[in-house]
């Protein structure tokens, strides 16, 4: 198990390598101009010189990026011109209040997936599974953008009950917070409800199909009995989609972020590349190639824990 | 200072998404008729007329909805473009000289600020600025001559410990007539302009004064988290991303502002904006998605709109054929259905004649623009040997409040282009790509493939307004004469008035000077912006002026 750990560490390397010059020539053959919203309206072409050689842009890109990946092997991402700020600071709130809104939807998605998906599968083909099954193709096709809207209508323009936007309406405190987060939580989630309770219902089902399930009821166990043995043996693939949606919210959403005006990551990197601030871009991606591996590592690692075929496998 | 960025991360996800909730919204909600603008002076409407002159008290808490994706960063120049300066610039800091916002009638001229009274040499080059006594930065640093020398070595001095390349990049066009400046006393100041400049107190006005007291002790890095400045607010709260607080700075030197606390807000989204002012989220909200206008009057919000220095336009690609022949040019211009396009963005705007609106002292009065004239249109075509067959590709930005709502206007464009036997082929660029484009010109190798732009430059200053038509300005050389027109005797006026000292007659020259631009039309005009904000009839006082900026210190809410 270790030597698989160790293993999957080592690999992380050459994929944030390669994703970080993959993003780097992309910035570089990306129209636009990385001074545009620094310089003024009718700024001279040698203030555009001074300012790009105060920035290093004057460098050759292989340079540029040399240097980039020199200072952010020391942990130094560099200081953001656009927002004042060092790139590690704003990533590392941008990632607090990402995961804030992770957290909330992953406990949302995830959960009210698994129970969906499992009231499905134990009621299967009658009408609480089809009922189900409606709510989850509903939330796989839907665009999460679409029902942010609808929820911001519905709950904020019409009922007054939540704020529409921002992480504070400048009162402050826990219960301030939890009032803007509910939206944003709930339609980030809304792909995760339906992901995982399809993953759910047929891996149960698929489970309930094997050998061992006829042998406990044989042995004269109880449905709810049955049950837990049965979603401990169809909790792998599960585990696996939950990963990988735990992967794509802690890396921001873009559109949910922008909508509700949530200062995260996906708001951050989305506003750099606007700007074709590539340090924070550059640190950016990073964060979230590196934050998709680790939890995809967290799940493997969950997942040999709950399995002891896998163990054996490993 | 880039004012011209305003908020321009909304690309075309965010227009998309504000399109379908404004529908939604219509379908949601009444509808009733408002009443525009009318033509003639410039066009301006208040839902509530009297909001705006009530004075009859004072207080309450105003929460501002911007279109902004970041609360703008409060150094020297703010960022986030014109919002930077409306919302924290011009309520964070004074100037040497100050707009006269305070007042909706006529374009805001400039005032004494931390310079109560000034004078000019003889030759006019040399321009001596008496400062106010007994003002005091927020930090309780006192202001004087040697804030002023400060203010400028961070922008000019280069070996200055305090330099900021940023800060001069931002202010850059702003101190580019200044030759050299000095500290005649503790109360005195004096600048030098490199030749005869007679809009030297525009650029002034846009220069903030810091306390270099805190950039001292913060240094640049750190200084906009401490930013101090004299205007008539200060931060009591700044949390990057999320929301500044402002409060009134009792020992402002002119009007101390009535409310209590003034909030600003982040949202790009011009839906969220929308429902966050519906909700009672927040009291005031940027450019709402304009399908909700209607919606909006009828629920008794105050809906405003005003002609400000804002247009929107077509720049032609001048080095090549087809738009190096002015008659091509001119076919365009009267070939746009402007009033067409009025009504697909709600009378967000005005239609645009020339560059500059009816009632601004710089249009051209003995020109009278470009009005909707299909036949004229396809007569000069044919006088230019283009009756039929032309094609021509253009430029468009996707998003931002700043550019209106350039999916669906320019759609429009195409299809009266069609109708004049003109073919379009839109290519929509990410605003950022084209800045650059603006920048670098339509004979750079990047964008020569463009024939045309759609661009929306703030045209307050006299610089801002014309520098894209002077000859020197052309790229690479010069910035930003994007459309390489070049005009000898436009060149010539603008010389003139630059060594005009009287306001009058300097802005006759420049009103001449637009119409001279405009009857050879390196630019097609299309609307005006009409400056589109919704507040809640709570909120009283504010005075929508005919400016990007606006005074902040007569509004109080009412409860």
């Amino acid at each position: 198990m270790l030597v698989m750990l160790v293993r999957r560490l080592a690999m992380v390397v050459p994929t944030l390598l390669g994703v970080s010059i993959v993003v780097f020539l992309l910035m570089s053959v990306l129209p636009g101009d990385p001074l545009a919203g620094l310089l003024a309206q009718d700024a001279s072409a040698a203030d555009r010189a001074a300012l790009e050689q105060s920035m290093g842009l004057d460098d050759p890109l292989p340079v540029r990026y040399v240097h980039w990946l020199g200072d952010a092997l020391t942990g130094d991402f560099g200081y953001s011109p656009y927002r004042r700020r060092d790139v590690a600071d704003l990533l590392g709130t941008a990632f607090r209040n990402t995961l804030q809104l992770a957290v909330a939807s992953a406990a949302v998605g995830i959960g009210l997936g698994v129970a969906l998906g499992t009231i499905a599968a134990v009621h299967r083909g009658r009408l609480l599974d089809r009922l189900v099954s409606v709510v989850a193709m509903t939330g796989i096709s839907v665009p999460s953008y679409w029902v942010a809207i609808l929820l911001i209508i519905v709950f904020s323009a019409n009922l007054h009950w939540l704020p529409a936007g921002g992480m504070s309406s400048g009162g402050g405190g826990l219960l301030d917070t939890l009032k803007h987060l509910v939206m944003p939580a709930f339609a980030s989630a809304f792909v995760s409800i339906g992901v995982t309770a399809r993953m759910m219902r047929a891996s149960l089902l698929e489970t309930y199909g094997q050998d061992f399930v006829d042998t406990l009821r044989a042995k004269g166990l109880t449905g709810r009995q049955i049950l837990w043995h049965v979603a401990k043996n169809a909790a792998s693939p599960v585990l696996t989609v939950a990963g990988l949606q735990v992967g794509f919210l802690l890396g921001g959403s873009v559109l949910i972020e922008t909508i509700f005006s949530w200062p995260g990551l996906g708001q951050l990197i989305f506003q750099a590349i606007s700007a074709r601030d590539f340090r924070v871009i550059q640190a950016g991606i990073l964060v979230v190639a590196v934050t998709f591996v680790l939890v995809n590592l967290v799940v493997d690692l969950l997942q040999l824990v709950i399995d002891p075929r896998l163990r054996k496998a490993a | 200072m880039a004012d011209f960025l305003k908020r321009r991360w909304a690309l075309g996800l965010q227009t998309g998404a504000a399109t379908v909730i404004g529908l939604l919204l219509l379908a949601c909600g009444a509808s009733d008729t408002g009443e525009g603008g009318a033509g003639g002076a410039a066009q301006s409407e208040s839902g509530d007329a009297t909001a705006a002159t009530d004075q009859s008290g004072s207080g309450g808490t105003l929460r501002i909805a911007m279109s902004a994706g970041n609360i703008p960063i409060p150094d020297q120049f703010p960022t986030e473009g014109g919002e930077g300066r409306r919302f924290v610039g011009v309520n964070v800091y004074d100037a040497l000289v100050n707009w006269d916002t305070d007042q909706g009638d006529a374009p805001p001229g400039v005032v004494p600020g931390l310079a109560e009274s000034w004078s000019r040499s003889e030759d006019n080059l040399t321009w001596t600025f008496k400062l106010r006594q007994g003002v005091t930065f927020h930090d309780g640093t006192a202001f004087d001559a040697d804030a002023v020398m400060f203010a400028f070595d961070r922008l000019m001095k280069k070996d200055f410990e305090f330099y900021s390349e940023t800060q001069r990049g931002s202010g850059a066009s702003n101190i580019a007539a200044i030759a050299s400046y000095e500290k005649i006393d503790a109360q005195t100041v004096a600048f030098t302009t490199n030749k005869p400049w007679s809009f030297f107190l525009y650029d002034l006005a846009l220069i903030n004064i810091p306390s270099p007291t805190a950039i001292r002790t913060y240094g640049n890095k750190e200084y906009p988290r401490h930013a101090s400045g004299t205007g008539p607010f200060k931060i009591d709260k700044y949390v990057d991303g999320q929301v500044m607080e402002l409060v009134p700075n009792t020992a402002y030197w002119g009007r101390v502002p009535k409310l209590e606390r003034l909030i600003l807000l982040p949202m790009p989204e011009p839906a969220t904006r929308l429902a966050a002012l519906q909700s009672g989220q927040v009291d005031w909200a940027e450019v709402p998605p304009p399908d909700a206008i209607e919606q909006l009057r009828a629920s008794g919000y105050n809906v405003l709109l005003k002609s400000y220095p804002h247009a929107i336009y077509y720049g032609f690609n001048t080095y090549r054929a087809p738009f190096d022949d002015p008659k091509v040019r001119q076919a365009v211009a009267y070939g746009i259905d402007r009033e067409g396009m009025v009504a697909i963005i709600q009378g967000a705007g005005g239609p645009a004649t020339q560059l500059m609106y009816e009632g601004n002292p710089w249009r051209d009065p003995t020109f009278e623009g470009y009005s909707y004239d299909p036949d004229k249109a396809r007569a000069l075509l044919a006088e230019a040997g283009k009756s039929s067959g032309l094609k021509i590709t253009v430029a468009y930005p996707t998003g931002g409040s700043g550019n209106m709502w350039p999916g669906p206007m320019n759609e429009k464009f195409q299809q009266d282009m069609r109708d004049i036997g003109i073919q379009v082929d839109l290519v929509p660029l990410e605003w950022n790509t084209v800045i650059a484009l603006y920048r670098a010109g339509l004979a750079s190798p990047d964008y020569s493939k463009y024939d045309a732009f759609y661009f929306s430059p703030n045209t307050q200053a006299p610089l801002l307004a014309f520098a894209s038509y002077l000859t020197e300005r052309i790229p690479p050389a010069g910035c930003c004469n994007a459309t390489g027109w070049s005009s000898a005797d436009a060149d010539a006026l603008f010389k003139q008035a630059a060594n005009t000292f009287d306001d009058a007659a300097r802005d006759q020259l420049l009103a001449q000077f637009e119409g001279l631009m405009m009857r050879d039309a390196p630019i097609a005009p299309v609307v005006h912006d009409l400056n589109l904000r919704v507040l809640s009839p709570k909120v009283r006082g504010w005075i929508q002026p005919q400016s990007w900026w606006g005074d902040f210190t007569s509004v109080w809410m009412k409860d």
